[in-house]
């Protein structure tokens, strides 16, 4: 029987499994743990979702930043000033 | 629907939110669509709020700049993925300003990138028109599931615009990765005669059943009634190659509840396909109606097909485990599922007669009397005292004592001459000593009214199998000759 292997303190299934890296990576990655059945993936399935998670934002952000500087150079110098401001 | 597919789809959409092609994602495919769809929303929430700030500090300094030159360099330095995350943080009025001034290959860069569920009003307020040119940029770049979320979000004078823009195809891959799959049936509703006749003549030349599988579940009855038909009356081959892409993607749970819905003929047609009578697709019937409870929809095809496909389709269910048929016999109590269900028992090994007949013996009185009235209803008691023989003394006096009194008219004699028939007289005359003291008068009462000859035999059979006493009153007419 399964119960008959099963040492004290060890891992009995999925259910009782201990957070790996990956799905610690993942969970701070999503801000929040992600559905049951993701979590069942092994760990290191969890930790290639959460670098392409953090790949996604990481591109957003570079790319919000890119875009407001060099949007700023061709807004009419009368606007920049307000626009920056409001920008910062 | 078929689980796999939903997946599948769900694996694309989050690929495109993440940027990353849906074969690096392959290791999600076991998990569930809607696990899947829960954690695409989480991602899509995370991208949005983690630059919320910055996001909603450039929508506020959009508003000073002339819409004209908001919307070029919201084009040319902000680009699509941008312009998508702004555009639901914008005044609607403003964000449909901006966009009319935008070339439809640019807003339909912005669809791709676009969460419809956080710019619903913006998508609402642009006009028709310009909606179906982004639509029309979308299908030259053959991206359905893009089309796909946006259908649910837009009017339905929008939505037939766009629609006559898709071809046959188009229009099957598109409903395929309808997010809202409840705009499917309106959407359906919307096509005209020739279109809805199209998607099945295109399920057939693109083999896009899965798609159409897809579809169809999502209908409600009269539409989905509608496209059944149609595909009902295709030609053999075109349904032999349906039941192979259900068999070979395992999309049996999808297509057998249509098959039901099917009319009589196309149903027959249906069962009569030599590829229906494949052992491996009697197997997987079997094992698809066990897995989704499916007996209400087998069961009566199984009544169509011939006596050899029905045994196999009878051995195969024997091999079931207990619970599973037990599930069949508390699904079969439907009163037109019980003919069906006593002849597949018939055929089933003595195994499974015993643990049917036990079944029904030991169910609710809904059970016991559904299968009475119905057995006798189909004049199959020469069926069912087949699996009766394998019960014990006791199971037939449970069966037995649940027949009405007022049923034993129609009943006993039913028995009687079913016994005559197959030599079950042990079985019939197990059912008739179980019965209670108002079940026997009234039994003796139905035995003084068969002929001489048959309660001369009655009595021949009850003596040599030592039930006579047990009998009671029912005896003594039987003695009176």
């Amino acid at each position: 029987m399964y119960h008959n292997h099963v040492q004290r303190g060890e891992v009995r299934g999925p259910a009782r499994r201990a957070a790996g890296p990956g799905l610690r990576a993942l969970r701070g990655q999503l801000g929040s743990a992600p559905p049951k059945g993701v979590r069942a993936l092994d760990d290191e399935a969890l930790a290639q979702l959460a670098d392409a998670i953090h790949g996604a934002r990481r591109r957003q952000a570079a790319a919000l930043e890119t875009a407001g500087k060099e949007a700023l150079d061709h807004i009419p110098a009368l606007l920049r000033g307000a626009v920056r401001r409001m920008l910062r | 629907m078929p689980a796999g597919l939903r997946t599948r789809s769900e694996i694309v959409k989050l690929g495109r939110l993440l940027g990353t092609a849906s074969a690096e994602l392959v290791f999600l495919e076991d998990v569930e669509a809607e696990e899947l769809a829960l954690l695409r929303e989480q991602v899509a929430n995370r991208l949005f709020e983690a630059d919320r700030d910055a996001l909603l500090r450039v929508a506020a300094a959009s508003r000073l700049l002339p819409g004209a030159l908001a919307a070029a360099i919201g084009q040319r330095y902000f680009g699509a993925l941008l312009c998508a995350r702004i555009a639901g943080l914008l005044d609607v009025s403003r964000a449909v300003e901006l966009a009319g001034r935008l070339p439809a290959d640019f807003l339909a860069d912005v669809a791709v990138e676009l969460d419809p569920r956080r710019a619903s009003a913006v998508i609402a307020g642009i006009p028709a028109t310009q909606i179906r040119d982004v639509a029309i940029e979308l299908l030259a770049r053959k991206e359905y599931v893009v089309m796909g979320r946006f259908i649910g979000y837009l009017a339905d004078e929008t939505i037939a615009q766009v629609l006559e823009q898709l071809g046959d195809e188009e229009l099957l891959r598109v409903a395929f990765v309808l997010e809202d799959k409840r705009a499917l049936d309106g959407v359906v509703r919307l096509l005209s005669d020739r279109q809805r006749h199209a998607i099945i003549r295109t399920a057939a030349e693109f083999d896009l059943w899965p798609e159409t599988l897809e579809l169809l579940s999502h209908l409600g009855p009269a539409s989905r009634r509608e496209l059944i038909q149609l595909t009902g009356a295709l030609d053999a081959a075109v349904l032999d190659r349906l039941v192979a892409v259900a068999q070979d993607q395992g999309l049996w749970d999808a297509l057998l509840p249509l098959v039901r819905e099917m009319d009589s003929d196309a149903r027959r047609r249906f069962v009569a396909l030599p590829s229906v009578r494949r052992v491996a697709v009697l197997d997987a019937l079997v094992a698809a109606s066990a897995e989704h409870g499916l007996w209400p929809e087998l069961l009566p095809l199984v009544a169509l097909l011939p006596a050899a496909a029905r045994r196999r389709v009878a051995a195969s269910a024997s091999r079931l485990e207990r619970p599973l048929l037990e599930r069949i016999v508390c699904n079969g109590w439907e009163p037109d599922l019980w003919p069906a269900l006593v002849d597949l028992a018939v055929e089933m090994d003595e195994d499974g007669q015993r643990v049917v007949g036990e079944l029904i013996a030991r169910g609710p009185d809904r059970v016991v009397r559904g299968t009475i009235a119905s057995v006798t209803a189909g004049q199959r008691w020469p069926e069912m005292l087949a699996i009766a023989r394998y019960l014990p003394a006791r199971e037939l006096g449970r069966l037995a004592q649940r027949v009405r009194v007022s049923d034993l008219d129609a009943v006993a004699p039913q028995v009687v001459a079913a016994a005559v028939q197959t030599g079950e007289w042990e079985a019939a005359l197990g059912l008739f000593s179980g019965l209670k003291a108002p079940q026997r008068r009234r039994l003796a009462r139905v035995a003084g009214e068969l002929d001489a000859d048959l309660r001369a035999l009655l009595l021949e059979q009850a003596r040599a199998l030592g039930v006579f006493e047990q009998l009671g009153e029912v005896g003594a007419v039987l003695e009176a000759g």
